[in-house]
């Protein structure tokens, strides 16, 4: 009889701790529900992450052992060299530097232009889309279609629409402007090639930033406007004090993505140019492509020049993101 | 066995079933292409411990794959027979690690090959072929009112055909595969400076030890520096590859193409008649210590058996199958590809195509004598540079001692300058 209460008590103290558990379990149960996406992330993304920055302070040609768990590095394959990989591409040896730095400069332009010509191109758009009374939708597919077509085709497109007797030299000549053609093709002279590039970078970016800037434009409360009418104020007065503010959030997105874009991407390049005409239009990301997968096999210099690049489109963003949300 | 090159296949086939069919062993051909994927596909296996028994790789790269224990070591394999069935300066220079590219690998801090030993072999070469070749169009040679069969001697008689042929018929002079930098280096550039200089020089040139503002190397710059001053190349080139170039002298669009061994067959493939195009080895400029320049065969794709295979010496026996004369004669009919075995001049077992190619190439050329080692960083600067007269971004003045400064601070660090 004597042991029954204490049965009874372990009862309910076993009890009570599982009660607590279920608790603590429901209270907490947003991280269970984020834990397989959390391991996914740790060995795919994290694991990654470490070993490409250790990466980035050996040299590695990809075959012998370059592991970190456990850590393995098999001479003369792989061997440690500190801060000479960024070292060699950032000032020591003048012919990589100088081609980095150029490199470097290419991302840079295509970034400021790049952007520049989405937000310009894409907000008039979306006003006016936003102001269609008919058609919208049609419209919005339109726009959408240099989203949902397969990039390499598109890219094989503009390759011949841009080459000497490609289309857009056929209509120059055609409208009577030959004195504008490029002879060469316009991805085949220097002064030429990477605005084209630019052109169809612009050209790919435009609907999404257009898709963005809609539903942006459609939170704006219609009061605002009316208001701001009863008061006297004009068009440009509407956007420069209304939409343009309000839509300070949209933009920081727009301008993020497409610089990070502009930064990172070199798969158009690698397919339209190669870098060419004599590297007027190489950038740092196909470098990087050519060091890691090309016959030079130097990934860990591969791995540095892109955290060098990651480490500028993340100064970049940030700063954007600074001004942006102090502005807005 | 892996290969990149998919339209190999057909023949590496055919002669893994003749294996099959003699030693009762099946061998799997697999392709996996364009080369970066191949590249990453052979990296990623290597780690992973899931490579074929026998692998194809580029010409020269089996000495990385060697030094990290990946190969299996084919010294005391390949004997006297089987080098014997090589065609001179494909295995002999490049398949035996040489004193020559030991001592090149010592002075060199970033050489992944450093415990790799003078004497030993890990691969066999089963293609070869070479580039300095020079295709002509006989028909709008023709027309320019100049005589086809008559090839010009120097590379300034061809450059006065090429300005002719403009001129007359409106048929830019040529074109080749300039988008890949590494073309007007290597086919032209190249050729036209080791028989401008001569061996020595040239070696002392690439080596460290002389200068690129050297008239012998000048003359080159600037008879390439004429070509784009003179607009003769086809319109659009710095945006042309290898193979849209060879499409583009198919279809007529340039007068001369630039290409290798391996261009006659694309061409012919192409559906050019083969009676409309002449050939002809990249002249030697006027004054030029060579000659003439003499083409010989130069390793290009080697077979190994990996560390891992399972029965290593079936896979010994393959790489002796697959190249020996009787099977490398298949691969040659069946691909219009350069075995880099010695397979008979008969039209009836190689194909007439390939008779023509054999016929064309040398035993020795200054290529095969040359120890020149062109490091990567000078290359960028001159490729970019060859470029750039075509753009019309610079001269060969103003080229050359570009070239001088980074070939100087790459030997520079690598310890100075190779030795002769």
């Amino acid at each position: 009889m004597q042991a029954r209460p204490a049965i009874v008590a372990g009862d309910g103290l076993a009890s009570g701790q599982r009660k607590s558990f279920w608790r603590r379990l429901k209270a907490n149960s947003g991280f269970l529900f984020i834990l397989p996406a959390a391991l996914i992330f740790t060995v795919f993304g994290f694991y990654t992450v470490v070993y490409s920055i250790v990466l980035s302070f050996f040299r590695w040609n990809g075959f012998g052992k370059f592991s970190l768990l456990p850590f393995s590095c098999q001479y003369p394959a792989c061997a440690f060299v500190g801060l000479g990989n960024f070292r060699e591409f950032l000032y020591q040896e003048p012919t990589r530097s100088r081609y980095f730095w150029w490199a470097l400069e290419h991302n840079i332009i295509i970034g400021i232009v790049v952007t520049a010509g989405t937000v310009l191109i894409a907000l008039p758009l979306a006003i006016a889309l936003n102001r269609a009374a008919r058609g919208q939708s049609v419209y919005r597919l339109l726009i959408m279609l240099p989203m949902v077509t397969a990039g390499i085709a598109i890219y094989y497109v503009w390759t011949f629409i841009y080459e000497p007797d490609g289309l857009l030299n056929t209509v120059l000549n055609s409208l009577g402007l030959g004195f504008l053609q490029a002879k060469q093709g316009w991805l085949g002279q220097s002064n030429t090639a990477l605005p084209a590039l630019m052109v169809v970078l612009v050209w790919s970016a435009v609907p999404m930033a257009t898709i963005l800037y809609l539903a942006g434009l459609q939170t704006i409360d219609r009061d605002l406007y009316e208001a701001a009418i009863m008061d006297g104020a004009n068009p440009w007065q509407l956007l420069w004090r209304i939409t343009w503010p309000l839509l300070y959030p949209v933009t920081v997105i727009i301008v993020i993505t497409s610089i990070n874009a502009a930064f990172q991407g070199y798969e158009m390049v690698y397919l339209m140019t190669y870098g060419g005409p004599a590297g007027h239009t190489e950038v740092v990301g196909l470098q990087i492509f050519k060091y890691g997968f090309g016959d030079q096999r130097q990934l860990g210099m591969a791995s540095a020049m892109s955290w060098v690049l990651f480490l500028a489109v993340f100064v970049v963003s940030l700063f954007n993101l600074r001004i942006m949300r102090s502005r807005a | 066995m892996w290969t990149w090159k998919v339209f190999h296949v057909p023949g590496l086939e055919a002669i893994a079933k003749n294996f099959e069919e003699t030693e009762g062993v099946k061998i799997t051909v697999s392709a996996f292409n364009p080369d970066e994927v191949y590249r990453t596909k052979i990296t990623t296996s290597a780690q992973s411990g899931d490579l074929p028994d026998v692998l194809s790789y580029w010409s020269q790269g089996q000495w990385e794959m060697a030094a990290t224990d990946l190969l299996l070591e084919l010294t005391d394999q390949v004997d006297e027979a089987w080098q014997n069935d090589f065609l001179p300066g494909t295995f002999d220079k490049y398949g035996i690690f040489s004193q020559d590219k030991f001592d090149s690998c010592a002075k060199d801090d970033k050489c992944t090959f450093k415990n790799i030993s003078v004497g030993q072999v890990f691969s066999v070469p089963y293609l070869a072929g070479q580039a300095y070749f020079v295709f002509g169009n006989r028909q709008i040679i023709s027309d320019a009112g100049l005589d086809p069969n008559t090839p010009p001697k120097t590379a300034d008689e061809w450059l006065e055909m090429m300005k002719t042929i403009k001129a007359k018929t409106g048929v830019p002079g040529l074109v080749t595969g300039v988008q890949n930098p590494d073309v007007m280096h290597f086919w032209i550039f190249n050729p036209l400076a080791i028989t401008s200089c001569g061996v020595e020089t040239y070696d002392a040139i690439y080596n460290g030890r002389g200068t690129f503002t050297n008239p012998c190397t000048m003359r080159v710059l600037d008879w390439l520096y004429q070509v784009a001053k003179e607009d003769l190349w086809m319109p659009g080139i710095l945006q042309t590859n290898i193979d849209p170039a060879d499409v583009a002298f198919s279809q007529g669009k340039a007068a001369f193409d630039v290409g290798g061994t391996y261009t006659l067959g694309f061409l012919l493939s192409q559906g050019m008649d083969a009676n409309n195009i002449i050939s002809f080895a990249v002249p030697p400029l006027e004054g030029s210590v060579e000659k003439t320049l003499k083409v010989s065969p130069f390793p290009l794709i080697d077979a190994m058996v990996t560390k891992d295979c399972k029965k290593p010496e079936v896979a010994v026996k393959f790489l002796r199958f697959l190249t020996s004369p009787e099977q490398m004669s298949v691969f040659a009919k069946m691909t219009g590809d350069l075995p880099a075995v010695k397979v008979p001049a008969d039209p009836e077992k190689v194909g007439s195509t390939m008779v023509g190619l054999l016929n064309a190439l040398s035993e020795t050329s200054p290529f095969s004598e040359s120890k020149a080692e062109i490091l990567q960083e000078p290359g960028l600067v001159l490729k970019t540079g060859l470029q750039q007269f075509i753009t019309a971004e610079t001269t060969p003045e103003e080229l050359a001692p570009k070239i001088d400064a980074a070939n100087e601070a790459a030997w520079g660090a690598r310890g100075g300058p190779k030795n002769p």
